[in-house]
């Protein structure tokens, strides 16, 4: 007795896997029913395409990075920079927020106040060290946010403060208590460095534009999209507020 | 070269072709076939012998599958460029005849676990025991994901681009 005709048997037509026992029987209902026979022809013509379609990836050399070799080797070489990264922000957290509390007030713990704080925490790390600040160079520029996009699980885009007399000088990843940020440095006129940083909010998925500022260092902080973004600089709110608006525009228009 | 690079590098090419199929983005897809490696290298010795080909591919799956979940959740800092980009930067004549483009389109408007039956089955090349295996699912489930996902894209490449695909024997 033979097995009646299933799903399994036309898929395995389209895709050319039919045992051989099952051929005869196949194309017999094949020629019985020529709609079913058409739509099947013309899936086994797209699986063709398909698969000619991803052809040449298949060929490109692998990168050196997932040999796994490389890969071993890293994982033997220790601490990875995110350690580092993460050591970085828990000290600034604790000397700012020991800091905060000598004044009895604790930063604010979530919505576009805590974006500002933690942009100024990671603007003191990491401005103040410029030839270091930068994990990914200005020149790697769609590493970065390859990378950054990943992380943050948007897709970001590196603001152009440079017609502001702002040049682009890397970016990297922070840590923040919500979640991976990505950081962009600027420097500007007379060395002037800022920072942007942005992640995804929880709280406050659209907010204005506040500026804020604690001790020299000025922030404008606001949220567009489920997306915040806090721009620090030592610089007035009246020389911040032309950057922020560049970036918003450059956000909300790319 | 280790036991682990033998088994594993063979099947990066194909690794980066499947992430490649799902996002489009070049690098994006190349940080998550990292990540995959990376898992696949750290966890070697929880495998507990599993065939490696499977085992890999469902790493780099569930990695996909978290990406497009954390997407959804977000929202974005920009809009996703729905345009095709250049990541595959293959002409379009490449694709026998039918609308690279259009294939392309058509394979995002599939609902993921449809394209991911096709994509394992089709392009992978992989057996339909592998491919249940990779998505964690009866082979019942398989076929069934595998024969819908072909009427669609059938039916999405032929909305508005049929002369083109309809070749004259």
């Amino acid at each position: 007795m033979t097995a009646p005709i299933g799903e399994d048997d036309l898929m395995a037509w389209v895709d050319g896997r039919l045992p051989p026992e099952r051929g005869l029987l196949i194309d017999t209902y094949l020629a019985e029913n020529p709609d079913l026979a058409s739509r099947l022809r013309l899936q086994k013509e797209q699986r063709l395409a398909l698969s000619a379609a991803f052809l040449a990836v298949t060929s490109a050399p692998i990168p050196s990075a997932m040999r796994v070799d490389t890969i071993a080797a890293r994982r033997r070489a220790g601490p990875q920079w995110w350690h580092a990264a993460a050591a970085a922000l828990l000290l600034a957290v604790g000397f700012g927020g020991g800091w905060g509390l000598r004044t009895t007030t604790l930063p604010p713990q979530a919505g576009i106040g805590a974006l500002a704080q933690e942009a100024t925490y990671n603007y003191r790390v990491y401005a103040s060290d410029f030839q270091r600040s930068a994990e990914i160079g200005p020149d790697d520029r769609r590493q970065l946010i390859s990378w950054a996009s990943r992380r943050i699980g948007s897709r970001v885009a590196i603001p152009d403060l440079a017609s502001a007399g702002y040049r682009f000088a890397g970016g990297r990843l922070v840590a923040t208590p919500h979640g991976p940020a990505v950081m962009f440095l600027y420097e500007g006129p007379s060395s002037t460095r800022l920072a942007v940083l942005s992640r995804p909010m929880e709280i406050d998925k659209a907010a204005k534009m506040t500026p804020t500022m604690e001790g020299n260092i000025n922030r404008i902080t606001w949220a567009d999209r489920g997306i915040g973004y806090s721009v620090v600089a030592p610089r007035s709110p009246a020389e911040l507020q032309p950057l922020a608006d560049t970036i918003q525009r450059q956000a909300l228009t790319a | 070269m280790d036991q682990r690079a033998v088994l594993i590098e063979p099947l990066i090419p194909g690794l980066r072709r499947y992430a490649r199929a799902w996002l489009r983005d070049e690098s994006l897809a190349d940080d998550l076939v990292q990540d995959c490696l990376e898992r696949a290298v750290t966890s070697w010795r929880r495998r507990h012998g599993d065939a490696v080909r499977p085992w890999l591919y469902a790493i780099l799956h569930n990695l996909l599958v978290d990406h497009g979940r954390r997407l959804a959740r977000r929202g974005a800092l920009v809009p996703i460029d729905a345009a095709e980009g250049p990541a595959l930067s293959i002409a379009p004549e490449q694709a026998a005849g039918m609308e690279y483009s259009d294939l392309m389109r058509s394979l995002d408007a599939l609902p993921p676990d449809q394209r991911a039956a096709i994509l394992l089955v089709s392009v992978e090349d992989l057996s339909y025991a592998d491919a249940a295996a990779v998505l964690d699912v009866p082979m019942g489930t398989l076929m069934s994901r595998l024969s819908r996902g072909r009427d669609r894209l059938a039916g999405l490449i032929g909305a508005g681009e049929r002369p083109k695909l309809r070749r004259v024997k």
